[in-house]
């Protein structure tokens, strides 16, 4: 049984863009990991079908001096074995590779992960914790948005139904630059987050003057942890207050109880990440954009 | 549309809603591709698409237009059994089979880019597909035989 839906697949962003200030709206598709997996339970309301997998203006990896630029075409997997980012954003690479398993990541894209705004998108922390600007293009040209303020709700993002991801772009970490990503999940393999974190921290003189903490799975979009944030921002990496600030990541998180885990345990999960967390980075070197 | 599966071209006429699983299986009638879950989840579906795996009940028929698709019949495309079926006979990896058309395709593409993976990245490799008999062990062992089957090649 094959209920009607419209399929295009324009030929480039233009036309792409055009398709998509018509009514009724077009659903975007790029590499459907999450859009067809309503294929059986809610086709009727797929309707129409914009693919835009072919679009050559939004693939491409752009790794630079100052920037980093990560087309929304680039897939999971790109991210995960791309072995300039696995140096230089190894908290990136690793929540790429936590993502389903190969087949998952062959498909699903950056962009897609983003545009699809779980509360479990794996990679929403690791890029707020590099500082990541979500670029959008729609029919009056491009504008962009902090990461961090692109969602609005569980499968709510800021952007416009006639806007499409171009990219995300975050500035190049530099050699003081320290970051880690954590998940847990119920299995190693095709695992969604029952709560994640990603730290990005710079050092200078072993003080740890910039700090971001980006949460997934425990509030209604991926968590930024500002508060905890000035806890630890300022101090001395030997005397980091990892309680206190452990603490206060625990009432900062607005976690629910779902068929992944309770809301307790997840707070509970999110504590003992940032232990880990910080601790990982105590035993790391910075990583550099020269290598 | 057109496309290649298994070296051999093909031009269709397909609903948009039809998705690359039913466009093999119901039209090409190529159907050692089995559906599990239609969710993405278990892997029985998988096929290489331009070079990389991938679950056929996620893609859309027309998002294969053009694209190059190996199916599990293009493993033995003589009926000669390629060396990871043989392995999979040999080392009894084949239980119910339902789940070893996808566990090849996945194999063969991770011995592609990898020829001689460790038994973690053979693990990996074939973690988006599950095997409801829980034979893994013999699976990952079969494996590692052609993996090293071409090591003696290559010395």
């Amino acid at each position: 049984m094959i209920t009607e839906l419209w399929y295009s697949a324009p030929g480039n962003l233009e036309e792409a863009l055009q398709l998509l200030q018509e009514d009724p709206p077009y659903l975007i598709l790029a590499g459907g990991t999450d859009l067809m997996v309503q294929y059986y339970d809610a086709r009727e309301k797929m309707g129409r079908v914009l693919d835009i997998s072919r679009l050559e203006e939004l693939k491409g990896v752009e790794i630079g001096q100052e920037k980093v630029f990560l087309g929304s075409l680039t897939t999971h997997e790109q991210i995960y074995r791309n072995r300039e980012l696995q140096k230089l954003t190894p908290l990136l690479s690793r929540a790429a590779g936590t993502v389903g398993a190969t087949q998952i990541r062959n498909q699903g894209t950056l962009g897609g992960n983003l545009a699809n705004a779980s509360p479990a998108a794996d990679l929403a922390p690791p890029l707020i914790a590099l500082e990541a600007k979500v670029m959008l293009v729609g029919p009056r040209g491009e504008r962009s948005f902090n990461l961090d303020e692109f969602f609005s709700g569980p499968g709510e993002t800021r952007k416009n139904p006639e806007e499409i991801i171009k990219g995300v772009e975050f500035p190049s970490p530099r050699g003081d630059f320290r970051g880690v990503f954590l998940k847990v999940g119920q299995r190693r393999a095709m695992a969604i987050a029952v709560a994640s974190l990603a730290i990005g921290l710079t050092c200078k003189n072993g003080t740890c003057e910039e700090i971001r903490l980006a949460c997934g799975s425990v509030a209604p979009v991926p968590l930024r942890a500002r508060k905890t944030e000035e806890i630890l921002r300022g101090k001395k990496l030997e005397e980091l207050p990892v309680e206190e600030a452990a603490g206060q990541l625990e009432k900062e998180a607005n976690p629910i109880d779902d068929i992944r885990g309770t809301a307790e345990y997840r707070s509970r999960v999110l504590g003992n990440l940032l232990r880990k967390g910080l601790q990982e980075i105590l035993s790391q070197k910075g990583v550099s954009a020269n290598g | 549309m057109t496309l290649k599966v298994n070296g051999k071209e093909y031009t269709r006429e397909v609903e948009a809603a039809t998705r690359l699983i039913d466009l093999l299986r119901d039209e090409l009638r190529l159907v050692g591709t089995k559906e599990g879950c239609g969710k993405g989840e278990c892997g029985t579906c998988t096929v290489i698409m331009d070079g990389k795996t991938v679950n056929s009940c996620l893609v859309l028929a027309p998002q294969a237009n053009g694209r190059e698709i190996v199916t599990i019949e293009g493993l033995a495309p003589e009926g000669k059994l390629h060396p990871l079926q043989e392995a999979f006979i040999k080392k009894g990896a084949v239980q119910c089979g339902y789940c070893t058309p996808g566990i090849l395709l996945s194999a063969q593409s991770l011995l592609e880019k990898n020829p001689h993976p460790s038994r973690d990245e053979i693990k990996e490799g074939i973690a988006g597909n599950i095997c409801r008999c829980t034979g893994y062990k013999k699976i990952v062992e079969a494996i590692e035989t052609v993996s090293e089957g071409r090591e003696e090649h290559a010395e």
